[in-house]
């Protein structure tokens, strides 16, 4: 009898911890901001789409004429890969980070080009919109060391 | 009130006993499961080093456990520490790419509250060798952890729903932002098109999972809860690239169902008392 109800006790006490666990883990970091790994959140998706740009390129000739450009083109691709969204190292987190996004764009400009770009990146706030005049004369951005975030 | 409370709560989660089916078939589920998530990257052809080929042998091993059933609870409980255990060290220490995201904690956290459950009581080896000895063990047992499981569907939603309760994805801008690097160049491209829609579609998936993190749990709305979380599954799974988390999140809604009640819709589509039916 007493092996019986220290059973149905025990089960209770681990009832009741586990489910505080799973029901409030989340609320220290999606309430508080104090994350830790040990504490799952669910912020599904919450990264994929951040440092993505949309809007215009536009490709500056020395003689004045204008080609504008999609983002999938100055990037070089002619859809976002099929990765997880962190592994895309050209995404942008600051303005100068634009710069790594048309790398190769930059690279092949010839004396007198100048590459500029209007329109928004994605941000965990909503589209943050950017504007810059020669984005090849900005300086070299530093790798990026975003973690998995948003998974 | 807390008086009359306290017997109800009790008989609804930690004393909670009822048939042992459905905790089998999500045993098998999620094993079968996690065989696809990890079949490519666990396997020994992958391994690099003699650690890796041990580790691997040692996670099938007790993955195949789990799936058939042989000393059901013990391989349950290895095969959940062993996906924590990738998703602590190698996704959130390591950096494995994957391995740290939800759909691989889902796994590790369904198969460790699955090893409290009494799974092996049924469609297991465990169950066949006690059949062999000349007994026929209940297909019964306390269920407590099911309804753990239950309770873990129900903080998903509500924390996911919570994470999207702002102006950037209620004005359907980081629904915008997903597709954009999900469509781009590909045919459902034209979701983008249109801005309006893809407000409607996030305050609409906000809406459904305040909804669903309550209704799974209340009898009364589960009729309706269920297929309308199957159909939000269903939606993800087709729209983007969510892994097993779909696939994962619908096995684990057994969990939500009477056991008793599936036991006897499983002994009525098998005609067990029929007896034309019989062999």
């Amino acid at each position: 009898m007493l092996v019986v109800r220290l059973g149905a006790i025990s089960r209770r006490i681990a009832f009741l911890a586990v489910a505080a666990l799973l029901l409030l883990g989340p609320a220290p970091g999606q309430i508080f901001g104090a994350h830790s790994p040990f504490l799952r959140e669910w912020i599904m998706f919450a990264g994929v789409g951040i440092g993505i740009p949309k809007g215009v390129f536009t490709l500056h000739a020395a003689n004045g004429a204008a080609l504008p450009l999609t983002p999938p083109e100055v990037a070089g691709v002619t859809s976002y890969p099929q990765i997880r969204h962190y592994l895309f190292d050209k995404r942008v987190f600051e303005d100068i980070d634009i710069k790594r996004f048309a790398g190769r764009i930059c690279d092949q400009a010839v004396e007198g080009e100048r590459l500029s770009f209007d329109g928004f990146i994605g941000s965990r706030l909503g589209w943050r919109p950017v504007s810059v005049d020669d984005i090849c004369a900005l300086p070299d951005p530093v790798p990026s060391a975003d973690g998995e975030s948003g998974t | 009130m807390i008086a009359a409370f306290l017997p109800k709560f009790l008989a609804w989660g930690p004393d909670f006993v009822g048939s042992t089916r459905p905790a089998a078939l999500m045993r098998i589920g999620i094993a079968l499961i996690v065989f696809a998530r990890f079949g490519a990257e666990v396997s020994l052809f992958n391994a690099t080093s003699p650690l890796e080929i041990a580790l691997g042998v040692t996670f099938f091993m007790f993955l195949t456990m789990m799936l058939v059933g042989y000393m059901s609870r013990l391989a349950s409980a290895m095969t959940g520490l062993a996906i924590l255990g990738m998703y602590f060290i190698g996704g959130a220490a390591m950096a494995v790419p994957g391995w740290a995201h939800h759909h691989v904690y889902l796994l590790g956290i369904a198969s460790l509250l699955l090893a409290m459950t009494p799974c092996g009581a049924s469609y297991s080896v465990d169950r066949l060798r006690e059949l062999g000895h000349g007994e026929a063990p209940p297909e019964r047992g306390f269920l407590w952890a099911q309804r753990l499981i239950a309770l873990q569907l129900s903080a998903l939603y509500f924390w996911t729903a919570i994470d999207k309760t702002d102006w950037a994805f209620l004005s359907g801008q980081r629904l915008e932002q997903i597709f954009v690097w999900t469509y781009t160049g590909r045919t459902l491209e034209l979701f983008l098109a249109w801005p309006m829609l893809l407000a409607l579609l996030s305050s609409t998936v906000v809406i459904v999972e305040y909804w669903l993190a309550v209704a799974i749990l209340v009898p009364r709305w589960r009729r309706f809860a269920l297929p309308v979380g199957i159909g939000l599954h269903a939606t993800f799974y087709l729209l983007l690239p969510v892994d097993t988390y779909s696939i994962t999140a619908i096995t684990l809604y057994l969990a939500l169902l009477d056991p008793d009640a599936v036991h006897r819709f499983i002994d009525r589509i098998q005609g067990h008392d029929v007896a034309a039916h019989r062999l």
